[in-house]
């Protein structure tokens, strides 16, 4: 017996599940078919030596279903430990990827995750996990739902700890320094304790050393654990070069050691151990520096989870009571008095407040709220006191998911950093293989110096370790999607930050894009002998049975101005014309031109005036009264104030700016004048919008579509970035590539200008990280020294030289942080 | 990571504890063997002679815990030494020079040439050197003054070996210059730098060498 799950489509209702199920049933072996319509899933049990799924689909398929294997595929994230570099990064994501149900991973060394979309019925996660770990690497406790935040605290955690141990090392290293290099300083006098002069006492003098190297290395002894393991499987990575380098050292002092206990007492200065545990010790610090810079460019993220308060008041049997956050469950009732933060997502039940919603928008001015309105969690509450009910709370919070998606992003690959993990995966091969030839090559030409060439051969593996290579582009995607959310710009991943410095055509939807999106009635026009306030009363009656939002705009406009609403009798809505009601037993048509032909109503009196308000953009209703043109209610849709200044900016930017909407050529003229756009898609409908992007892309545009995430899903979708408008709901979250938290279009100029500032800091970091390993390599294998008799690297400046680079790069990709918007920086100015 | 720098720092205390730490002082002392075999006995003093090939330089050591360097002084005489203003460190004797140093008290009669310089070196380890660039161990007669001989006198003629004298007299030029003697023209001798490792560090001093080849 085998149970199978196959997906349906082309289902419209019930009757279609019936008889999709009663089709399966009539099959031979068939036990059990259920067909659920809502998730359009068919389970079936059948008998596998009587039937093939193959056939199951193609009965479904012959009475005009589509029925496709569904296959259940997730997405996890598994905390890797143990990756150095961007060889390291490569070779998981090797590992990972030939797994067969394995779809994607990507692996980010800055955030040391990875991410795997992977088929459930094909792989487990203890299968990836284990390829991990056969790698050479730590698989941490995976989760497909990390609690938001929980990367930062790990990150400090392991600071800490770094910290310790790099004090340890330094601890031993620094005399061992001292004790190597005071007597090569003849310039000044230290001291140094003759029992242990290296001439006098040399095997005391090595045996010291000895015992002060090998805290060092076994403090460091991850380098070896899975720098030789990934050598032995033919993947040497960075730390693979620190312990081929170190331990030839250790190994060559250590044979040193015992020909001084054998008399060859001038084997005393060929002693390494000092280059070891100081190629170490400094590595450690390299590394620890990095992960401090690496936690400074996730602070966003910190700063996010810092504005979740920890108690929250609720009201159980009438009575408030603080408990912990975590305590809060969906439907309690919780109170927010002034000057304290939300601590959960839920909608007023009574009270009125002003919140400072800031850490969801960016937008520093309180917003009102009362019965109804949506609250979300760490919103400060600045005036006034609410009662509200929990509808979200955990990680469903509106805070947590823009947390999860920020470290989504953060944990994203972009398309640039491929570069940088090409180059690693053969970089570290090559750098072995040059300092091996190097050093056979001084070897033979300095007449058989194997101190020369084991130096030659050190430095050339400590100086080429390829961290600055894998850091230079993950360190700056985290800063600049963080830098992002901080002005309320959810950039959703690497790719979308790549990809928007390059945009040089914006579309923006109109309705509640560029103009609020909730239409206002603008004129009222009443023909000679009906009274204005009675046509708009009856208009607004007749129009409170529609959910249009034109008639909610009649509606709200006579409730503003206090006119006085009445029953209707009957309602219909005329499709593509407008509506009919009977109210008090007289007809009201509201409606087109064409409604008015219908009726017989005579509207030449005011068709002129109908025209010039369309001209201006607006949607003119004609309404007739018993089948007689009473007059005109104009309505039009409110230009936000931002969107001229940001339009105006994009085109500043050299950026081409078109609107799509599917308004009339008129309408869509007028508000296209008023904002500054000259490029105008008018009448399109919202599945065409698309196919809009589409020939403005085959014109060589590389285009963003800004909308409200909703409507405009696959015009988004189309868009090489889409942009949605939204305040963060679920839904304008999912649709895009770049989420704009405050509804201003200011941002996507923002956006644009982030991506710039982040793939030009990227670019610098991949040639500082390419320069320095160019301009490195041959300094240490010698060739200064070989061609003008220059200076040699030393291993221990190697050593300090290559953490330097990986600390330059984290460094420079921090400056990102110092990033404000042109539009912040005019207004400090002014 | 604590059980292994524990494991680590055990097998070194094991490793020193094995192993006698003043390498230096045991094989100079095995070393002199070769030179203590060609060593002639004095009756009178109990001690032992070693002659350079020259019949006239000649190191000596008893098992009183003395040590004797002796050089001709016509040399010297010639090119410039007055006698009368040498140092008193420097003793004149019959066309000699002698420079002699008692580091102790300790007689022990019964004690062999080279066990006499065992004796010294594990006493005071601090006078016996080593010199790195000619693999010579020395014997610090007081004053600057040196008697070396080479570790091992068997590879003197191996190619790429640093020692190239079995057998070194070494001064301190300073009384002997403050003397009248024109270091530069001191027939046998010769005036140079050589490396000498004090404080840990190698410095370059000026010396008067003599130095011969006992063993082709």
């Amino acid at each position: 017996m085998k149970s199978q799950v196959l997906g349906i489509k082309g289902m419209s209702c019930a009757a279609c599940a019936a008889r999709i199920e009663k089709t399966v049933r009539k099959l031979p072996g068939i036990h059990e078919a259920s067909v659920n319509l809502a998730t359009e899933k068919l389970f079936v049990e059948f008998d596998d030596s009587e039937l093939v799924v193959p056939q199951i689909m193609e009965s479904i398929d012959k009475i005009g279903y589509e029925a496709f294997e569904q296959v259940a595929k997730a997405t996890i994230t598994i905390p890797i430990g143990g990756m150095t570099c961007a060889a390291c990064s490569t070779r998981v994501e090797k590992a990972i990827s030939k797994l067969d149900g394995v779809e994607s991973s990507s692996v980010n060394l800055a955030t040391e995750k990875a991410t795997i979309t992977y088929r459930v019925d094909d792989i487990k996660v203890s299968e990836i996990k284990g390829a991990i770990e056969k790698a050479g690497y730590e698989a941490l406790a995976a989760s497909s739902a990390a609690a938001p935040g929980e990367t930062a605290k790990k990150q400090q955690r392991e600071q800490l700890m770094l910290w310790a141990k790099l004090a340890l090392a330094a601890m031993f290293s620094l005399p061992l320094l001292y004790i190597a290099m005071a007597p090569m300083i003849s310039f000044i006098d230290l001291p140094f304790p003759a029992w242990l002069e290296p001439m006098r006492y040399p095997l005391v003098f090595s045996l010291v050393e000895l015992a002060l190297a090998l805290p060092a290395v076994v403090i460091g002894y991850k380098f070896y654990t899975i720098g030789f393991k990934a050598l032995f499987q033919l993947s040497p990575n960075m730390d693979s070069l620190i312990a081929i380098g170190t331990s030839s050292a250790m190994a060559y002092s250590i044979y040193n050691t015992f020909q001084i206990a054998n008399g060859r007492f001038m084997a005393v200065d060929a002693l390494y151990y000092e280059s070891a545990a100081i190629i170490i010790t400094l590595i450690m610090l390299g590394k620890t520096l990095e992960a401090s810079s690496k936690g400074k460019t996730g602070d966003a993220i910190k700063k996010l989870m810092g504005l979740a308060p920890k108690t929250a008041i609720v009201i159980a049997d009438g009575i408030e009571k603080e408990i912990p956050i975590e305590e809060v469950e969906i439907g309690d009732l919780v109170v927010a008095k002034p000057g304290s933060k939300i601590p959960v997502d839920g909608v007023v039940t009574a009270g009125h407040a002003s919140l400072d919603e800031s850490m969801l928008t960016g937008e520093s001015m309180p917003v009102d709220k009362s019965i109804g309105d949506h609250v979300y969690a760490a919103s400060m509450n600045t005036t006034g006191s609410i009662r509200f009910v929990a509808e979200k709370i955990g990680s469903d919070t509106a805070l947590s998911q823009i947390i999860k998606l920020v470290e989504d992003a953060q944990g994203s690959k972009a398309p640039i950093a491929k570069l940088a993990d090409t180059v690693s995966g053969y970089f570290v091969p090559v750098v072995c293989a040059i300092a091996l030839l190097s050093a056979i090559a001084w070897f033979f030409a300095t007449g058989g110096n194997a101190e020369f060439a084991l130096t030659i051969f050190i430095s050339v593996l400590v100086i080429a370790c390829p961290c600055a290579l894998g850091l230079a582009t993950p360190t700056a995607i985290m800063v600049g999607t963080g830098k992002g959310a901080e002005y309320g710009i959810l950039i959703k991943g690497g790719q979308a930050l790549e990809t928007a410095h390059k945009i040089n055509a914006v579309i923006f939807d109109k309705t509640g894009t560029i103009t609020q999106g909730k239409p206002e009635v603008t004129d009222v026009i009443a023909i000679e002998g009906i009274q204005e306030g009675i046509m708009v009363s009856l208009a607004a009656s007749a129009e409170k049975n529609s959910e249009h939002s034109l008639a909610q705009a009649i509606v709200s406009h006579a409730e503003k101005e206090g006119y006085a609403l009445f029953e209707t009798s009957s309602f219909s809505s005329l499709i593509g014309k407008g509506i009919r009601a009977e109210i008090n037993e007289i007809s009201v048509d509201i409606g087109n031109r064409a409604l008015m032909e219908d009726i017989g109503a005579d509207i030449s009196s005011l068709a002129e005036q109908a025209d010039l308000l369309a001209e201006e953009g607006k949607t003119a209703m004609y309404i007739a009264l018993d089948q007689i043109a009473a007059g005109l209610i104009a309505v039009a849709d409110v230009i936000k104030p931002s969107s001229i200044a940001a339009i105006n900016k994009l085109r500043s930017m050299g950026i081409k700016v078109a609107m799509i909407t599917g308004d009339n050529a008129k309408t869509a003229a007028a508000i296209a004048s008023a904002v500054g756009i000259d490029r105008v898609l008018s009448e399109v409908l919202p599945q065409d919008k698309a196919e809009e992007v589409k020939k403005l892309q085959a014109e060589g545009l590389i285009t963003a579509m800004v909308g409200d995430g909703i409507n405009d899903a696959p015009a988004l979708a189309q868009a090489d970035i889409g942009i949605a408008v939204g305040s963060g709901t679920d839904i304008a979250m999912e649709s895009a590539d770049i989420v704009l938290m405050k509804s201003d279009l200011g941002d996507v100029a923002t956006a644009i200008e982030l991506s710039k500032k982040t793939i030009r800091n990227i670019k610098q970091n991949l040639v500082w990280a390419f320069g320095y390993n160019i301009l490195g390599i041959p300094i240490a294998a010698g060739l200064l020294h070989a061609a003008f008799n220059g200076p040699l690297l030393n291993p221990m400046f190697a050593a300090a030289a290559m953490s330097l680079s990986s600390v330059s790069v984290v460094t420079n990709a921090l400056r990102l942080r110092r990033f404000k918007p042109e539009a912040v920086r005019e207004g400090a100015a002014a | 990571m604590n059980k292994k720098l524990l494991l680590a720092a055990a097998a070194l205390l094991v490793l020193a504890s094995c192993a006698n730490l003043d390498v230096i002082g045991n094989r100079a002392a095995e070393s002199f063997a070769m030179l203590a075999g060609s060593a002639e006995t004095e009756e009178e003093s109990g001690g032992w002679r070693i002659y350079a090939p020259d019949g006239e330089s000649s190191f000596f050591i008893s098992p009183a815990e003395e040590i004797e360097m002796k050089v001709s002084a016509v040399p010297f005489i010639i090119a410039g030494l007055d006698i009368i203003t040498l140092d008193k460190a420097y003793k004149y004797d019959e066309g000699s020079l002698i420079i002699k140093r008692a580091f102790g008290s300790g007689i022990s009669r019964d004690r062999s040439i080279q066990s006499s310089l065992r004796h010294i070196a594990d006493k005071y380890p601090e006078e016996i050197g080593y010199h790195s660039t000619m693999d010579h161990f020395s014997i610090s007669l007081g004053e600057g003054s040196h008697f070396n001989w080479a570790q091992d006198m068997s590879v003197n003629n191996e190619t790429n070996s640093k020692q190239d004298r079995d057998m070194v007299f070494s001064l301190n030029p300073e009384p002997f210059i403050s003397a009248g003697v024109d270091p530069d023209n001191i027939e046998g001798w010769s005036y140079r730098q050589v490396d000498m490792h004090i404080g840990g560090k190698t410095i370059k001093v000026w010396k008067l060498i003599k130095a011969f080849d006992i063993i082709d």
